[in-house]
């Protein structure tokens, strides 16, 4: 049983290996999603109609 | 004490030049910013975290790489994000600066409408596959809308290959909607302070869940805390209890709280066990 004085540390330990997990997963494929959203010009944020 | 307000403008504006670093194409990367700012603003140099995953759940892909940018930067520092770097909290900041504090309304908090407002912008994105919220984002209205239209139309080579000439996008009815939206939240920042921060704001809700356990954040000496209250006086979250500073949602983490305090009995301090 996790005792209150640990669950934080575990809690963050956790955390951070899911976070690692999934970033490195997908950081090449994923990254380039984001790359491509940030280079081009997002017509919804400009209140453009295209 | 102004240090710490003197320190969290520093970093402010240096978040601001960070994010906007775009114009160099070489610096426009594919990294989910830890702030509220608009990746459709043509210097932007960073990914808008709820833009993100708007369009993963628009696409029904499932964001992994941007939950876990932001499990990482909020494990490392929280709501800290919001009252150190993000140019949207700054804005406020800055209109309530040019206010003289006692004119400001304090609403008590509603720590579950911004819960709300990010389920809300997330099903919306989903049913309808398209990013919503964007279309009404008074953040997307400051940093992308404007912007376009003020800065000299020179196509970009996104433009060029998006577009053919004759379909080269116009001013539609949104952007008449953009600077309504942020009318209304201008003129809620003069008489809420941090009004989008504490109600509104969908990427508050994701830190805010990360205050309780950040590394990095406010804390409380109970030992030197002598109950005077007087870290509340100024508080922009408006809580009651000292215990709620450092750890509510809705706290971020601006330390205007360690300023007051006679006693030194609040802090940021970073820990790995508390």
């Amino acid at each position: 049983m996790i005792t209150r004085k640990y669950h934080l540390p575990f809690l963050r330990l956790t955390i951070l290996i899911l976070s690692l997990v999934f970033v490195a997963l997908t950081a090449g494929e994923q990254y380039e999603m984001v790359r491509t959203m940030v280079r081009f010009i997002c017509t919804s944020c400009m209140g453009l109609d295209t | 004490m102004k240090k710490i307000g003197n320190l969290r403008l520093i970093t402010q504006i240096l978040s601001l030049v960070l994010v906007n670093l775009g114009f160099i194409s070489a610096l426009e990367t594919g990294v989910v910013a830890p702030v509220f700012y608009c990746h459709g603003c043509p210097a932007a140099s960073f990914g808008c975290p709820i833009g993100v995953l708007q369009n993963f759940a628009a696409e029904r892909t499932f964001p992994y790489y941007a939950l876990g940018s932001l499990g990482l930067f909020g494990l490392a520092l929280g709501r800290l994000w919001c009252g150190w770097a993000c140019p949207f909290g700054a804005l406020q900041d800055l209109i309530m600066r040019l206010r003289r504090r006692k004119d400001v309304i304090k609403l008590p908090p509603f720590p579950w409408l911004k819960y709300l407002s990010l389920v809300g912008i997330m099903i919306a994105a989903g049913i309808i596959a398209e990013t919503a919220f964007c279309k009404v984002c008074p953040s997307g209205s400051l940093f992308a809308a404007i912007p376009h239209e003020l800065l000299p139309s020179e196509s970009t080579p996104a433009d060029v290959i998006l577009f053919q000439p004759s379909q080269e996008p116009q001013i539609g009815t949104f952007f008449y909607v953009h600077l309504a939206t942020l009318a209304l939240s201008l003129v809620l920042f003069v008489i809420i302070g941090r009004f989008w921060c504490r109600y509104l704001c969908p990427l508050g809700a994701i830190f805010g869940v990360f205050n309780r356990i950040s590394i990095l954040k406010i804390r409380l000496d109970e030992s030197r805390c002598t109950g005077c209250k007087k870290c509340l006086s100024n508080c922009p979250a408006s809580f009651k209890e000292v215990e709620s500073i450092g750890v509510s949602s809705d706290c971020i983490q601006c330390g205007k709280c360690i300023e007051s305090c006679p006693t030194k009995a609040l802090s940021i301090s970073a820990s790995l066990r508390n």
